[in-house]
């Protein structure tokens, strides 16, 4: 309600208060609510079953809780086990998760027959046995009931799945399917006749060998169709950058690079360790470049981190909070660095003249000092290019995909300038095959459209509709093709404007073949029979084109006409050794480089909106995905939306707190958004992730108990143009109202209080206890007695488990997180339920942003406390600060003297002999003073049951994803992380049974085996030999709150950063 | 006997103003206690029953709703696990602290002025305790396995934990209130008796006269009867003090920073007694005047009741400020925080401030002896400090929103059903009270004659 629009009839305003005329957030929330604080409750979505319910609790009360049963459940034991199958034993089968950011290789969980659990293949070139966090939680969208379940066209609709799996639904997909067919082989036909005029066929580029064998058939058969590619987060810049670079007719290259051996890495708006392509392996070899290991009694180095880091980004990504040094800058901005550093360079070493000029060309006519005047950009820029010169043929220029061509093209320059071609950085064959630009092809097809050159359109993956540019208006023209078919994992925008809709099988319940970004060939192998009656990808082009009906699996195999022990091998191995790209040595042309370097014009906008890719829902394909709807924002700490980010002084100038609205316009188009504050931010600049805002999800607001899934964030796709994907100059104004945001995490600082750790290698250097020491202990100097830890049971297990998290090498990806979720059945309880602080997850990402070497954060609050500048402890200038940021995973310390033990008054936590601080579910009551106790807050309960979604049919399909070694808890209880207790026995029972000790040191907790950069190690920590025991005798290795004489098994090692002398602070 | 004549603190006491005013003899002030449950059922009693009837299935409804649904209803969250519910508990079990040392402790200190208010004080600690009682029950995750806090022997060998503060809490607060009620029963009995006796109707004469247990006043009776009070008084006096000192536990024992302090035991018995003669006054207050019992219930009564809140408020007002000392002079940096953001921090600041001014701040008006005797003030005031001691549990048990780690900090925001609990917790106060008062002799009449002039063996002999 504007204040303002009172009664306009007799030209007065009448408000009622002063707050109403300032249009207060107070005074409108009044408004709002009839009853006071709190009480709007009742009219949330769980208690709307209302008063019915209430009464007949009442009534159980008054006699009936006695009477109250479980419910029974029949169990389906096998009548005839298959003969491989051992009862409770899991079966682990190699697999592969395409996708065209770089598949990944995957060893899957199989229990009696489904699959449980995605985990990295070890020993893959691509992932070596790690995953993201996606690939964590593709598990889910398997087993969402909301998935696409049957065909559905314009005619036939789709089969009832109210009763869940029934005979009935089964049998009516299965018609559907059929009829399907029939369709499909009468459209076959009649392309046969007209070669393909009329079809078009859009997808996402192809990384698998088998797909491209039969679209190439196709293409015979039918060479008239079309063929187009469409991705929302594409790499045309870098694509077209390297089609000038090598002079070639097509885009068929990437850049790859080798950070392993790089000394200096420069990230120019490139968030390699997330979004970018090849991230999980970037971000490998980056963590494996900066270990560092000095043993605490030798005091000697075994391992000496040599590498600095330089970002340079608008946003605030995750891999710019990890480096040693970060200067923000305007996305257009980074063009300009860009050009500076190579003319820099380029005065330092041998240059192509016509290059040399094309540079200076640009970086002439400009004043550098001018573009980073609040920063101190040209010290940093000085001290970039020295560096690189310096290390030249080991350092590496990373662009990111959100900088122009140019941008990408001059880091190709610096890079083969600085001999880094080959060394750091490899030119190979492109992984995911299109035959052009994402933003041409689509606008070719779009066009052909237009033209009425589309008979039958079929949309063989992703979702165009949502995340098209908007120029092109996709959704209306789609209107003009006769025929709209689409495959698709969930319902989408573009599957409701589709006349037929098919499910596409998961890559699950498939088989297939992928490329990985370094071209290793990797097999997809079915873990279970498609669930729903559906097709793959390939299968439909070949009931489209008319191509001989095959199973995939046929296919697959006729692509790679391996032999059949050597297949065997391969898929058991799940992919083929040596089958990545050779290097390309360039054979550059510098005048075509030069003539398109001329083209790169300077921009000057005074407020930029960037687009950029959510750590969630990524462009908006999870969106149907608890897991990652749940796991925060690395940086942000916001869950189940996204929001328009802006820098401290941004929200100062606009003047407006966390959650208020702002209007953002660009493109002619206007988005009202709530506002979120990010230290770190480029100032003037507005970053907004795509994703968000999906209208249709498959599932309405009310078919799940607790989680929503619908209307969540905004959708930022209108305002994205195809001559502007990235970012765009904007006008950014102060809207009214208030966003409901909702943070795991609003506190930004660490309160001075020594939990996370960081020390300079300098520092470090010169006192290896550096990290250790703790400022609380400090104050205790006596020595605290024991009082458990001497416990009888201690000194007679041999087995003393224990976890060491190493903080260099954690970046925050939260992949542990969302593992955990997959490993230990954790529900997922929605966006309210996270605002009421009852998010479940059991190990947890904390990010404390930290500003300069000295300055711990400033308190600032996302709510509650407004920031105050006059306090003394904040009397650090916001405004002009290398921010950074700390992640530390926080997971169950398993204190040896636990304080939550002590104080529960059933007994239900207890200490195991070896070690572990056990919660015995049945026991618990539920009183919740553990979670008051425990120091770290990693206790969690079950306020509700989160389980009640499991009553309804349709829901049996998603009890599937269950471990079924891990009990799934009831409402009432409290739950915590148990280092994988069952992991633990299953190893010493293989243990025993193999008689081999060797297994209890070669498995690990869920959280360690997903971690991409390996900083968590566990293990016995009782044996002198294991990783853990190690990790304990690092010199960096301390524990949290050491003062409070709990003894945490988990243990930290403190990051150590490297920052350059030369931009150290007091030497400016 | 004019009152102006005689000293209420003189140590003779035969100098002192009599307890019973308005030259009532043993027959009038039985007569005027027992009117009250003899007479017709008065309209506004009525009234008064059905609004507290439907407060009590508002509490019926909300504790229904909870075991439906779960506590997630509630504001609890992850940092803060206890809200409102705890704060509850603690505030019914401190109001409880009244009645038991009303009637053992000033007993044993042979302070005759407890027994015009005894009887009352005691049934009123009763209510309170069996309010108390039901927020620890359903606070828990599971309410059906609440039994599983007793240490019954079952054939799994699970046995409670006896390190957990929470279990002492519930052997304390069971025994507290087994004790009290046979404390309140057994001084009961005799004028249980002499309702038995003056009944009119067979119903009342049959129920007084099964609950007086055969008592005809004899000379035995009598005998066995003050050696059982007496008794129960020496037994009730340590639980006055441990119940309270035991419910601190639940806080001081745990470990977080603005919990974890010595102070917390004699800090919470002295805000129980304070919170426990204010509730007192605010009841009595109207009561008195209601039911006509201004010369058994004097103002002297209450006046010392006041010094007792006098007393009391500054003790916790000490306490408030000892708090913060020893924080600072810990030299812990984690407890400064805690303190100075309970007083100053968001969102609860302005919490920390009420109870203040309540708490510290109101009883302090007592010093002055028009207050301390003014009807109006101390009924005021009364409230003022029952206000005060809810928030104060509030302030206690909102120090978990911000402990140990930062990136936990939380906030607690009541919602509903946390105020319909609460509010219908006094359903079930109210419904007693009004039960009580219709039913049972609300002063002790047997005990109001031993210390009246008339009982002294001397009495009327000149000396």
């Amino acid at each position: 309600m504007s204040p303002l629009n009172g009664n306009k009839e007799n030209g007065k305003t009448y408000w009622r208060s002063l707050e109403e005329l300032e249009g207060s957030a107070d005074f409108k929330e009044y408004l709002h609510r009839e009853f006071p604080e709190g009480s709007s409750e009742m009219s949330d979505p769980f208690s709307r079953r209302g008063f019915m319910k209430v009464m007949a609790a009442s009534f159980a009360l008054a006699g009936g809780m006695t009477g109250c049963r479980r419910p029974e459940e029949k169990i389906m034991p096998y009548t005839k086990a298959p003969e491989d199958i051992i009862p409770g034993k899991s079966v682990y089968i190699a697999t592969s998760s395409p996708r065209s950011r770089g598949s990944l290789g995957l060893m899957v969980k199989s229990d009696a027959g489904r699959p449980t659990k995605i985990e990295g293949l070890p020993g893959h070139p691509a992932n070596n046995g790690s995953t993201d966090s996606a690939a964590q939680a593709d598990i889910l969208d398997l087993y969402n009931p909301f998935r696409q379940k049957s065909v559905k066209t314009n005619e036939i609709p789709e089969a009832d799945f109210s009763k869940g799996m029934s005979p009935e639904f089964r049998k009516s997909s299965q018609k559907n399917l059929k009829a399907l067919k029939a369709h499909l082989a009468e459209l076959a036909k009649k392309y046969k006749e007209s070669k393909g005029a009329g079809l078009s066929f859009l997808g996402s580029p192809v990384t698998s060998p088998t797909q491209l064998a039969v679209i190439n058939e196709a293409k015979k058969a039918l060479p008239n169709a079309k063929w187009h590619t469409w991705e929302a987060l594409n790499d045309d810049n870098s694509a077209s950058a390297l089609k000038t670079y090598l002079s070639a007719d097509k885009y068929d290259n990437q850049v790859n690079y080798d950070l392993t051996k790089a000394a200096t890495i420069v990230a120019l708006d490139s968030d390699f360790m997330m979004t970018e392509r090849n991230s999980v392996k970037l971000l490998q070899d980056y963590a494996e470049s900066r270990r560092i290991y000095k043993n605490k009694e030798s005091k000697k180095y075994e391992n000496k981190l040599e590498n600095r880091f330089y970002a340079v980004e608008a946003a605030f990504s995750v891999t710019g909070s990890n480096a040693d040094h970060r200067l923000r800058l305007k996305s257009s901005k980074i063009q300009d660095f860009a050009f500076a550093l190579a003319s820099k360079i380029a005065a330092k070493l041998p240059i192509d003249a016509n290059l040399k000029k094309a540079i200076d060309a640009y970086t002439g006519t400009k004043d550098f000092g001018a573009l980073t005047a609040s920063v101190s950009g040209n010290k940093f820029l000085d001290t970039v290019a020295e560096e690189l010169v310096a290390n030249k043929g080991k350092s590496v220029i990373m662009v990111g995909e959100k900088q122009p061509a140019a941008v990408h093209l001059l880091g190709l320059v610096i890079n083969t300038a600085l001999g880094n071609i080959d060394n750091t950085v490899k030119i190979t064959e492109k992984s995911a095959k299109s035959e052009n630009l994402a933003a041409e092809s689509i606008q070719l097809l779009k066009n052909d459209i237009i033209a009425d050159k589309v008979e039958t359109l079929v949309i063989l993956d992703g979702n165009p509709v949502y995340d098209a540019p908007a120029d092109l208006k996709f959704g209306e023209s789609l209107a003009k093709a006769k025929e709209v078919i689409t495959l698709t994992l969930f319902p989408t925008e573009t599957s409701q404007a589709s006349s037929i809709v098919i499910p596409n099988n998961h890559y699950l319940e498939s088989w297939g073949d992928t490329r990985s970004y370094d071209g290793t060939i990797s097999f997809v192998q079915p873990l279970i029979a498609p669930l729903f009656n559906g097709m793959s990808v390939t299968e439909l082009i070949a009931a489209v084109t008319g191509l001989e009906a095959k199973k995939d699996h046929k296919r697959v195999q006729e692509t790679h006409k391996l032999d059949k022990a050597s297949w065997e091998k391969s898929i058991q191995s799940g992919y083929l050794a040596d089958t990545a790209y050779g290097s390309i040595i360039p054979s550059s042309n510098p005048s075509e480089i030069s003539a398109v370097l001329k083209t790169a014009k300077s921009v000057d906008n005074d407020f930029e909106l960037i687009f950029t890719p959510d750590y969630s829902t990524i462009d908006g394909r999870y969106s149907n995905n608890g897991w990652m709807q749940e796991l925060p924002d690395p940086i942000t700490k916001l869950v189940w939306d996204n929001a328009a980010l802006v820098s401290y002084k941004t929200a100062e100038d606009l003047e407006v707190q966390p959650r208020d609205i702002i209007s953002i316009s660009a493109n002619g188009e206007n988005l009202n958004v709530p506002v979120w504050v990010v230290p770190g931010m480029a100032d003037n600049t507005v970053a907004v992730t795509l994703g968000y805002g999906r209208s249709e999800l498959g599932e309405q607001s009310d078919d799940r108990e607790y989680v929503e899934y619908t209307d969540r964030g905004f959708n930022a796709y209108p305002l994205r143009k195809r001559d502007s994907l990235s970012f765009v100059g904007a006008k950014v104004t102060k809207g009214s109202g208030q966003g409901d945001l909702v943070t795991t995490q609003d506190h930004w600082a660490m309160e001075d209080r020594d939990l996370a750790k960081e020390v300079t290698l300098a520092d470090f250097d010169n006192d290896y206890e550096a990290t250790v020491k703790n400022k609380l202990e400090d104050q205790y100097a006596t020595v605290a007695p024991k009082m458990y830890s001497d416990r009888k049971e201690f000194k007679e297990a041999d087995l003393q488990w224990g976890m060491v998290i190493d903080l260099n090498s954690c970046v925050g990806c939260g992949t542990c997180t969302v593992a955990c979720q997959a490993e230990n059945n954790i529900p997922v309880v929605g966006k309210e339920r996270v605002s009421e602080g009852r998010e479940m997850h059991w190990i947890r990402m904390d990010r404390y942003f930290y500003s300069g070497k000295d300055s711990e954060v400033q308190s600032w609050y996302g709510e509650g406390d407004k920031f105050d500048e006059n306090k003394e402890a904040n009397k650090v200038d916001l405004h002009d600060l290398e921010v950074g940021a700390l992640h530390q995973p926080v997971p169950c310390m398993q204190c040896e003297e636990a304080p939550c033990e002590q104080v529960c008054p059933v007994a239900a936590t207890q200490h195991s002999p070896e070690g572990l601080n056990d919660m015995v579910y049945n026991r618990c009551i539920g009183t919740r003073y553990c979670l008051n106790n425990c120091p770290f807050k990693v206790r969690r309960f079950n306020y509700f049951n989160f389980q009640e979604d499991f009553k309804d049919k349709r829901f049996e399909v998603q009890k599937m994803v269950h471990n079924p070694n891990v009990t799934v808890r009831s409402r009432g209880v409290m739950e915590k992380c148990t280092y994988c207790v069952q992991r633990i026995n299953e190893a010493k029972i293989d243990a025993k049974v193999r008689k081999d000790e060797s297994i209890i040191n070669s498995f690990t907790t869920a959280c360690a085996q997903a971690c991409p950069t390996k900083a968590i190690t566990f293990g016995n920590q009782n044996d002198e030999t294991s990783a853990v025991s190690k990790m304990q005798k690092e010199a960096r290795n301390y524990t949290l709150l050491p003062h409070l004489n709990v003894r945490p098994r988990t243990s930290f090692l403190g990051k150590v950063s490297n920052p350059s002398e030369k931009l150290a602070k007091g030497n400016s | 006997m004019s009152d102006t004549a005689l000293d209420p603190f003189a140590d003779n006491p035969n100098k002192r103003t009599a307890l019973v005013q308005g030259g009532l003899n043993f027959g009038q002030v039985t007569e005027k206690v027992c009117s009250v449950i003899e007479g017709k059922t008065s309209k506004i009693w009525w009234m008064c029953l059905g609004v507290s009837l439907s407060l009590l299935s508002v509490l019926g409804i909300s504790i229904g709703y909870l075991i439906w649904e779960g506590v997630g209803i509630w504001g609890v969250n992850n940092p803060v696990g206890w809200g409102w519910a705890i704060v509850n508990f603690v505030f019914w079990v401190g109001i409880g602290h009244a009645g038991t040392l009303i009637s053992a402790i000033l007993f044993l200190l042979r302070q005759n002025w407890r027994t015009g208010v005894n009887r009352f004080a005691e049934a009123m600690t009763l209510m309170a305790v069996a309010c108390a009682g039901i927020f620890p029950g359903v606070h828990i995750g599971r309410v059906w396995a609440a039994y599983w806090m007793f240490p019954l022997p079952n054939q799994m060998g699970l046995w409670p934990n006896f390190r957990s503060p929470l279990l002492w809490d519930m052997f304390a607060v069971s025994t507290y209130a087994t004790v009290s009620l046979l404390f309140w029963y057994v001084g009961l009995i005799p004028d249980l008796a002499t309702a038995r006796d003056r009944a009119k109707s067979k119903i009342a004469k049959i129920a007084y006269g099964i609950c007086a247990l055969g008592w005809t006043g004899a000379n035995r009776h009598w005998q066995s009867y003050e050696r059982a009070y007496a008794t129960l008084a020496a037994l009730a006096t340590p639980l006055v003090l441990s119940v309270h000192t035991i419910v601190s536990f639940d806080f001081a024992v745990a470990n977080l920073p603005g919990w974890h302090t010595t102070i917390f035991p004699p800090y919470f018995v002295a805000g129980a007694v304070f919170s426990g003669f204010a509730m007192v006054i605010s009841l009595l207050v109207p009561i008195r005047k209601i039911f006509n019992l201004e010369e058994i219930i004097t103002v002297r009564h209450l006046e010392n009741m006041n010094k007792i809140i006098l007393a009391t408020g500054t003790m916790v007002g000490y306490a408030y400020g000892m708090e913060f000392f020893i924080a600072w002079y810990s030299g812990v940096e984690l407890e400064v925080f805690a303190f100075v953001n309970r007083a100053f921090g968001e969102p609860f600041g302005w919490a920390y401030w009420i109870m203040v001014t309540c708490n510290v701040i109101s009883p302090q008006l007592f010093w002055f002896k028009k207050i301390r005797t003014s009807l109006v003030a101390m009924f005021i005031i009364s409230i003022f400090v029952n206000i005060g001691m809810w928030f104060e549990r509030f302030v206690i048990t909102m120090t978990l929103h911000r402990d140990f780690m930062p990136s936990s900090w939380g906030e607690y925001h009541p919602t509903f059903w946390d105020v319909s609990i609460f509010v219908g917790s006094w359903g079930l106060f109210l419904t007693l009270l009004l039960l009580f008062l219709r039913f049972v002799p609300m002063v002790a009449i047997a005990e109001v004659k031993i210390v009246m002039p008339e009982a002294d063996p001397h009495h009327g002999e000149e000396h």
